[in-house]
């Protein structure tokens, strides 16, 4: 397998500036991996090089990797697999650099800024309440695939217009794409999402329907509509981000719920203060790790970097920088000025952010409405995934069935 | 020091002094007008739109002309206007002297 193999250090790395972890399969980060990235930001380098999975840059303090994010002069979105996939397919708007990104950027937001997620409410309230529903009166439930994933999932299939007689299938195919495999591996699974994507473009071009495939085959860049190749990446795109980012982030913030009964009774009693605890879970359980590859050599904070250099932002970590923000490892939904880029920053700074947000603040507060105490279940066996998108695989909860 | 006019979402004016040299948006925070700077912002990097203003007509032409980027990402807006401008791509320098904007809806 790729990832075990170890490459030589170049030369403009120096001695010092190597920490040897597999992003993927090192024990420590899969024991948790924000307390196991949190121990790397306290430890130093700020920035450092590990040798494995083709040899990378981790960036683990906030003001770094803030620079490193606004500045596509030298750190570029054109590579974002580590170790580097190579494909010629790109992730539009992902992968591409300004300037030619923001006219496929602005396409997109505009389905997804706050009046269209606003419009979305009573959908969100409704998918939240009918998957509750299946599992309350259980007692107990795995959060992590039958809550967690299957509400953003079910949302963003039904916001697509995906078949979501499909949900299994598709949900599978990323969370294999994002679990430790081989370039090889992932190459084929994105020709299996391609082929999905464009099935469906095929049938949307055909019949239109009120979903976003079809709103975005009726949108216009630069006049012109988008090209089968550039609507083929953007739903590549959209397939990854939407199938398995706020599934991990809600699973953590449950994660961390269930261990706080103080606060499962506060944000009942006092629902408008679920933003804020939507922001604390995102600034101590970022969900996403973004690669940079460099374009154009340049020296910060005492690394050089070279043309070609992978170079990974610990986005997860960020907000748990004490330069940042102050006893970083307490969750206190009463901070103030809290400082968090779970949601990246600069160019490409996430689009389904006011989604994902309000996702997670109706799930929780339909979830306390209902369930207003919780817990781990006892003896519960937690498991991480490493990589670029960090998960818990299950979370086993429970509560009184009783009512 | 460039002093701007600004008409908040509100309706409410002020005048703050700007620094010459800072981006329009920094300004605007730093003259306190938060509401320009919202949770989902890119950090001024022409790529979220939530620093969106309208310049007063009669100054718009004051402005240096915006890079295709902007202009992409106030291309699809609905509620674009002649003289939408995001400012963060705006640069403050002392020929902007008693420039008037207003703050756009929120997107
Ligand atoms: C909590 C959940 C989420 C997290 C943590 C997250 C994280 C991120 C991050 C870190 C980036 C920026 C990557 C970079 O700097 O290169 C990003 C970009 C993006 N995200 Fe998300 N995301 C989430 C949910 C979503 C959802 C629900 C969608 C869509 C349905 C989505 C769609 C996108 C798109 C289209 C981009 C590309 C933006 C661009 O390149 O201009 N994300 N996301
Ligand atoms: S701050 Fe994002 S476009 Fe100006």
């Amino acid at each position: 397998m790729a990832t075990e193999t170890i490459s030589s250090i170049p030369a403009h790395v120096r001695p010092e500036q190597v920490v040897d972890v597999d992003i993927y399969t090192d024990p420590r980060l899969l024991a948790g991996p924000h307390a196991a990235y949190k121990a790397f930001q306290d430890a130093g380098p700020d920035i450092f090089y590990t040798p494995r999975n083709g040899g990378h840059w981790i960036i683990t303090r906030y003001d770094l990797m803030s620079t490193i994010l606004r500045d596509p002069e030298h750190f570029s979105s054109k590579e974002l697999h580590i170790p580097r996939l190579n494909s010629p397919v790109q992730f539009i708007p992902l992968s591409l650099d300004p300037p030619d990104h923001a006219r496929y950027r602005a396409v997109l937001l505009k389905h997804f800024d706050k009046k269209s997620i606003a419009a979305m409410a009573d959908k969100l309230r409704l998918w939240a309440d009918r998957l509750i529903d299946r599992v309350q009166a259980r007692g107990h439930c795995d959060f992590a695939e039958e809550l967690g994933a299957a509400y953003p999932v079910s949302i963003f299939m039904e916001m697509m217009g995906m078949p979501l007689e499909r949900f299994e299938e598709f949900r599978g195919i990323v969370l294999e794409y994002f679990s430790n495999i081989s370039s090889e591996r992932r190459l084929q699974l994105q020709e299996t999402i391609i082929g999905v994507m464009m099935d469906l473009r095929e049938q949307r071009l055909k019949e239109p329907r009120e979903d976003l495939i079809s709103k975005l085959l009726a949108e216009r860049v630069r006049g012109e509509p988008l090209t089968a190749e550039e609507f083929q990446s953007m739903g590549y795109l959209l397939f990854l981000g939407g199938l398995d980012t706020v599934a991990n982030a809600l699973t953590f913030a449950f994660y961390h719920l269930a261990g706080d009964p103080a606060l499962q009774s506060r944000l009942a009693s006092q629902p408008e203060r679920l933003p804020d605890f939507v922001e604390e879970s995102l600034r101590m359980y970022g969900v996403v790790h973004q690669p940079r590859i460099v374009k154009k050599q340049i020296e910060l904070a005492g690394a050089r970097f070279e043309v070609g250099d992978m170079v990974m932002c610990a986005l997860p970590v960020a907000g748990r920088d004490d330069r940042k923000n102050p006893d970083p490892e307490r969750f206190d939904i009463d901070r103030q000025d809290r400082q968090h880029i779970a949601f990246s920053i600069g160019a490409h700074t996430c689009i389904g952010n006011v989604l994902a947000r309000a996702e997670m603040r109706t799930f929780t507060e339909a979830w306390l409405r209902r369930i207003p105490n919780f817990r781990l279940a006892p003896g519960a066996k937690l498991e991480w995934r490493g990589g670029s998108i960090l998960a818990l695989t299950h979370l086993p909860l429970e509560w009184h069935a009783g009512g | 020091m460039p002093r701007i006019n600004v008409t908040t979402r509100s309706g409410e004016t002020l005048t703050i002094d700007a620094t010459a040299g800072s981006s329009l948006k920094d300004a605007l925070m730093d003259g306190g007008v938060q509401e320009i700077n919202a949770v989902t912002s890119c950090g001024g990097c022409c790529s979220c739109g939530t620093c969106h203003v309208f310049i007063d007509a009669a100054d718009f032409p004051r402005l240096p002309g915006m890079q295709s980027q902007e202009d992409d990402l106030l291309y699809v807006r609905d509620d674009r206007q002649p003289t939408s401008r995001l400012a963060c791509q705006i640069n403050v320098t002392d020929q902007l002297d008693g420039l008037k904007v207003t703050v756009a809806p929120e997107w």
